[in-house]
C-alpha cells in the first residue's frame, strides 16, 4: 500500500524552501539587497570606510554563499530513493522529483485532480505534451471549469508509478503525475478519447518531452575523458592530404553542424560494431539492411558519439571519413586509380585516427550500378590490417549478389544485420528527427501527424524501410505545409500527401465518400441489372476496406466472376472502377487469352536484367506501381498458362510480388477481379432446369476443378466466387433502358431530348437478345439501328437542337423516328 | 587534455606518422624534440594548475571563514 506524507521527506522540504526562495518578493528582495551591499562596498571602499566595508563584505559574501548554495545544492536536490528500491512501507514521497514536489505543494487540495491539472499545465514541459497532443487552451479550460474530480492521493502515486516503471524512469515526475490524471480524471479520459489518443500515444508524446526537456550537462561538471581530445593529439596522428580529396569528413561536418545525428536505440547494433572496432584483430563490419532503415544515421550516431567520447575508450575521438567513389573516380586516368587507392589506404592505415566509412559497398564489388567497378582487390591486405577500422554499408540482396561472391573479400567483415524498427521505435525516431526538421521549415509538429506519417509510410511506401521513408515523408509535409503558411503539421496534411502521392484515398471517409460507399450498391446498379451476389460481395469489400483498418498486405478484394458472355461481368467492373476508384480509366484490363505461354510471365513482371526488354518493365507491375489504387481487371483468366496463375497466386495471397529488377509491388491498394467463361453452358443448362444456385455454384466449381481448368488452391485465394446468371429477357429490357438512357444523356448534351416508347425498347430487347452471347449484341444493334439513324436526321437537320425524338414502333414492326 | 600520455606513449614514433623512406628517421628525431618541448611544457603548465586549483580549493573552504574576518574588522576596526 502506498503512503504519502510530504512533511517527513526532505525532498518536500527542499521544494518547500526552494518555492519561497524563488517566490516573487523573494527574488525583488534578494536583488535589492545584493545590489545595496554591492553598491554599500564599492562606496566603502572609495572612501577608506573600513567599517562599513568589512560590513558590507561580510554580508555579500553570506550572499553569494547563500546563492551558490541555492543554485548547485538546493536547486539540483535529487529524491532519496529511486523506484527499484520502492518497497510496500516507504513513504511514496520520497521518490517524488524536485519539480513535481514543487507542482504539488502548490496544490491546495491534493485529493481534487482539477487542481493538481492546473498546477501542472504551468510547466512548460507538460504544455509541450498538452499541444503536441493537439489539445488546446479551450480544451484544458473545459476540463477546469468542469466538476471537481476527487480521489485519493494514494491512487494517483500508484498510477504514477506505473507509468514511471514502464519507461524505466528512476523517480516519479510530473510527466508520470500527468499520465496517471489522465488515466483517472473522466474529464481527460474523455478528453483523450475526443482527440483520438491511446495511452500508447500518451507515453510518446511524454518520451518526446523528456529528449527535448532533458538537462545538458555543462562542460565543467562531465568526466575528464568526455571533454574531447588533447590539444596535442594531431601529433601523433598521421596526415591524411589525400585521403581528404576523395573522402567527406562526417565529424567535422558534425561539429560544424551541417549534419546531425539522430540515433535512436540501436544500442545492441553500436555495442556490437564498437566491439568488432576495438578487438585487437581486423577491424572490419558492414551493416546490412534495406534503403531507408538507418544505416547511415548508426555511422553518424557512432561518429557523433565518438566526438563526445561516449564510446568505448580505443574508439573516441576518431575521425569518421566517408569514402566519395564519385571523387574517387574522377578524371582517374589508367593507372591513377590505382595511384589514389594506394595512397588513401596507406593513409588511413597511417593516420591512426580515421574510421573509414565506405557506404553502398557493392559499388566497389562489381554492381551494376557501378558498371561493374571492382576493386575489392586493393582492400584485401588493408582489411586483414588491424591497423585499419572500416565500416561498409549495404542491403542483403547486393550483399549476396555482389559481395558475398567475393568470398575472399566478404569474410573480412563482421555481419551485423540492421532489423527496421517496430512502429512504436520508428514514432520516437521520428520525434527526434521532427527537432532537426521544425526549425527548418518553422513548423510545429504534433503527435498525430508523427503517427500518421509511421502508419501511412508503412502501408502505402512499400520500396524501401523505416524510418527513413516516414522521416522523408514527414520532411515532405512540413515542407508543404511551410509552403502553405501553415504552422502546425497536422495528421490531414500527412492523409493529403500520401493521397496527392498514391491517389489513394486515405484517412476516414466522409461527406459524399461515406453517402457513396454507403449507397455503393444502388450506384453500381444504375449499370448493372441483377446480379445481386456479385454486386453484395464487391461493395462489402470496399466499404471494410475503406473503414476497418486491415491486418494483412492482401489487396482489396479478390473476386472470380463466373458465367456466360454477356451478363455483365466486365460491366460490374467497370462500373466499380467509375463509382469507387473514380474513373473508367482506373481499371488496368489485361486479356487472358494474350498470355497463354510460359513466357506470358516475363511480360507480366517484367525480364530479367540483361535482356532487351529490361528497361521496359513488366505490363501489370509498372502498372500498379504507377496506380497502385486502381481495379485490376483478367479476363478470361481460364486462358491463362498455369505459371501465370501461380504468379497471381501470390499477388492474392501476399498482396505484392517482386518484379524482375527485384523491386517489391503492392497489390494492397488494388481490386482484383478475374472473369470466366469456364462452365458457361453448364450455367445455362443448370439455370434452365431451375437448379438452386448455391448448388449450382457448388456443382460448378467441382466441375471446373475436375476438368483441370483451376487448382483448388487457385480458387481457394479469391475473397469470393460469383457465378453470374445468365440474363432473363426481363432482364435484358433492362440492359436496353440503361443503354438507352446513357444515349439520352449523351445527345441531351446537344439540347435534343429522346424518347422511347416501351414498344420499342421491347422491340430492341427482342433483336438485341442472344442466348449465347447475352446482351452483349444489345449495344451494336442500338448503335446500328438507333444512333446511325439519329445521325443521319441531324446531319439532314430534321432534328435541331431544342427537338424532342420519340422513337416507336410502326405497324410494319419498324422502328420510327418521330 | 594536454595529450600528455599519448605523448609519452608515441615519443619515439616519427612525427604525424611519417611512413615514407628517408623521412622516418628525420621525423622521429622531429617528433622526439617537438614532443619533448610539448611534454615540458605540459608538465610546466600542469603544475602551475595543480597549484593553482590548490589555492583556490584553499580559498574556497576559507571563503565562508571571511565572514568572520570582516565581522571581526566591522566591530574592532
Amino acid at each position: 500500500m502506498v503512503q504519502f506524507f510530504p512533511n517527513t521527506s526532505k525532498i518536500f522540504q527542499v521544494a518547500a524552501f526552494k518555492l519561497f526562495y524563488s517566490s516573487l518578493p523573494i527574488v525583488a528582495i534578494r536583488l535589492i539587497v545584493g545590489l545595496i551591499l554591492f553598491l554599500l562596498f564599492i562606496l566603502a571602499a572609495s572612501s577608506g570606510s573600513n567599517k562599513i566595508l568589512s560590513l558590507s563584505y561580510s554580508f555579500l559574501v553570506t550572499l553569494l554563499i547563500l546563492e551558490v548554495f541555492y543554485r548547485f545544492k538546493i536547486s539540483r536536490e535529487k529524491p532519496e530513493k529511486d523506484l527499484s528500491r520502492i518497497s510496500s512501507g516507504d513513504n511514496i514521497a520520497d521518490f517524488l522529483t524536485l519539480e513535481a514536489a514543487q507542482t504539488l505543494l502548490k496544490v491546495p487540495d491534493l485529493t481534487n485532480t482539477n487542481q493538481i491539472f492546473l498546477k501542472l499545465i504551468g510547466d512548460p514541459s507538460i504544455n509541450f505534451v498538452l499541444t503536441r497532443s493537439d489539445i488546446s487552451t479551450e480544451d484544458i479550460n473545459k476540463i477546469l471549469a468542469g466538476p471537481a474530480e476527487k480521489i485519493p492521493i494514494e491512487a494517483l502515486f500508484s498510477e504514477s508509478i506505473a507509468y514511471s516503471k514502464k519507461e524505466s524512469q528512476e523517480y516519479i515526475d510530473q510527466f508520470d503525475i500527468l499520465l496517471a490524471l489522465f488515466k483517472l480524471n473522466k474529464g481527460l479520459a474523455n478528453l483523450e478519447f475526443q482527440k483520438e489518443l491511446k495511452e500508447n500515444d500518451l507515453l510518446n508524446i511524454v518520451f518526446w518531452a523528456r529528449r527535448v526537456y532533458s538537462d545538458t550537462i555543462p562542460f565543467w561538471e562531465k568526466p575528464a575523458d568526455q571533454l574531447g581530445p588533447g590539444i596535442f593529439d594531431t601529433l601523433a596522428t598521421g596526415w591524411t592530404l589525400e585521403t581528404e580529396k576523395y573522402t567527406r569528413d562526417l565529424t567535422r561536418e558534425l561539429t560544424k553542424g551541417g549534419l546531425r545525428s539522430a540515433l535512436v536505440g540501436r544500442e545492441s547494433t553500436i555495442d556490437r560494431i564498437q566491439k568488432t572496432l576495438s578487438r585487437s584483430g581486423r577491424k572490419n563490419v558492414v551493416l546490412i539492411g534495406e534503403p531507408g532503415i538507418g544505416k547511415t544515421t548508426i555511422i553518424l550516431g557512432l561518429a557523433s558519439k565518438s566526438q563526445t567520447g561516449n564510446l568505448v575508450a580505443p574508439l573516441n575521438y576518431k575521425r569518421f571519413l566517408q569514402l566519395d567513389l564519385t571523387a574517387l573516380l574522377a578524371e582517374a586516368q589508367t593507372g591513377e586509380l590505382e595511384r589514389r587507392l594506394r595512397d588513401l589506404i596507406t593513409e588511413v592505415k597511417h593516420s591512426g585516427n580515421v574510421i573509414l566509412f565506405i557506404p553502398n559497398i557493392e559499388l566497389i564489388s562489381g554492381s551494376k550500378e557501378s558498371r561493374e567497378l571492382d576493386i575489392t582487390g586493393f582492400f584485401l591486405q588493408t582489411l586483414r590490417d588491424p591497423d585499419v577500422a572500416i565500416i561498409g554499408t549495404s542491403t542483403r540482396d547486393n550483399w549476396r549478389r555482389y559481395v558475398e561472391t567475393k568470398s575472399g573479400f566478404a569474410e573480412l567483415f563482421d555481419v551485423a544485420e540492421i532489423k527496421p524498427p517496430t512502429s512504436n521505435e520508428a514514432i520516437r525516431i521520428l520525434e527526434d528527427a521532427a527537432a532537426s526538421i521544425e526549425p527548418k521549415h518553422h513548423v510545429v509538429i504534433t503527435y498525430k501527424a508523427i503517427n500518421q506519417t509511421v502508419e501511412l509510410s508503412e502501408r502505402y511506401v512499400i520500396d524501401r524501410a523505416l524510418p527513413g521513408k516516414a522521416i522523408d515523408l514527414l520532411e515532405e509535409a512540413a515542407t508543404s505545409v511551410a509552403l502553405n503558411k501553415k504552422y502546425f503539421v497536422e495528421s490531414l496534411d500527412i492523409q493529403a500527401l500520401i493521397t496527392e502521392e498514391t491517389k489513394i484515398p486515405v484517412g476516414t471517409p466522409t461527406g459524399t465518400e461515406s453517402e457513396k460507399l454507403l449507397n455503393l450498391e444502388q450506384e453500381l446498379h444504375k449499370r448493372i441489372i441483377d446480379q445481386e451476389e456479385a454486386i453484395k460481395a464487391v461493395s462489402e469489400s470496399i466499404r471494410r476496406a475503406r473503414t476497418i483498418t486491415r491486418t494483412t498486405n492482401r489487396p482489396i478484394g479478390v473476386f472470380l466472376f463466373l458465367g456466360p458472355t454477356g451478363v455483365g461481368k466486365t460491366e460490374t467492373a467497370k462500373a466499380l472502377a467509375a463509382t469507387y476508384f473514380g474513373s473508367e480509366n482506373r481499371m488496368i484490363r489485361f486479356d487472358m487469352n494474350e498470355f497463354q505461354d510460359i513466357n506470358s510471365v516475363t511480360r507480366l513482371i517484367g525480364s530479367p536484367p540483361g535482356s532487351s526488354e529490361y528497361e521496359a518493365g513488366g505490363q501489370l507491375t509498372e502498372a500498379v506501381r504507377k496506380d497502385p489504387f486502381t481495379l485490376v481487371l483478367l479476363d478470361e483468366i481460364e486462358k491463362a498458362h498455369r505459371k501465370v496463375l501461380e504468379l497471381f497466386l501470390n499477388i492474392f495471397d501476399e498482396g505484392r510480388i517482386a518484379d524482375a529488377s527485384g523491386r517489391q509491388i503492392s497489390f494492397t491498394n488494388t481490386l482484383i477481379v478475374a472473369t470466366s467463361n469456364a462452365g458457361a453452358e453448364y450455367i445455362r443448362e443448370a439455370v434452365g432446369i431451375n437448379e438452386d444456385i448455391s448448388a449450382l455454384k457448388t456443382n460448378l466449381l467441382e466441375k471446373l476443378q475436375r476438368e483441370g481448368i483451376f487448382s483448388p488452391e487457385f480458387l481457394n485465394r479469391f475473397d469470393s466466387i460469383v457465378v453470374y446468371k445468365p440474363l432473363t429477357l426481363d432482364q435484358v429490357q433492362q440492359v436496353t433502358q440503361l443503354l438507352l438512357m446513357d444515349l439520352a444523356a449523351r445527345i441531351k448534351k446537344q439540347d435534343i431530348s429522346l424518347v422511347v416508347t416501351p414498344k420499342a425498347v421491347k422491340w430492341l430487347s427482342n433483336k438485341g437478345y442472344n442466348p449465347t452471347y447475352g446482351a452483349r449484341p444489345l449495344r451494336r444493334l442500338i448503335a446500328d439501328s438507333v444512333e446511325d439513324a439519329l445521325a443521319k436526321k441531324l446531319l439532314s437537320k430534321e432534328v435541331v437542337r431544342g427537338s424532342t425524338v420519340t422513337i416507336d414502333i410502326d405497324s410494319t414492326d419498324n422502328l420510327v423516328f418521330t | 587534455m594536454l595529450s600528455l600520455g599519448l605523448l609519452i606513449k608515441t615519443f619515439f614514433k616519427p612525427l604525424k606518422n611519417e611512413y615514407r623512406e628517408g623521412l622516418v628517421g628525420i621525423s622521429m628525431f622531429m617528433g622526439i624534440v617537438i614532443k619533448s618541448l610539448l611534454i615540458i611544457f605540459d608538465l610546466v603548465f600542469i603544475v602551475f594548475f595543480i597549484g593553482f586549483e590548490i589555492v583556490l580549493f584553499i580559498a574556497w573552504i576559507l571563503f565562508p571563514f571571511s565572514i568572520i574576518w570582516g565581522l571581526y574588522g566591522a566591530v574592532f576596526s
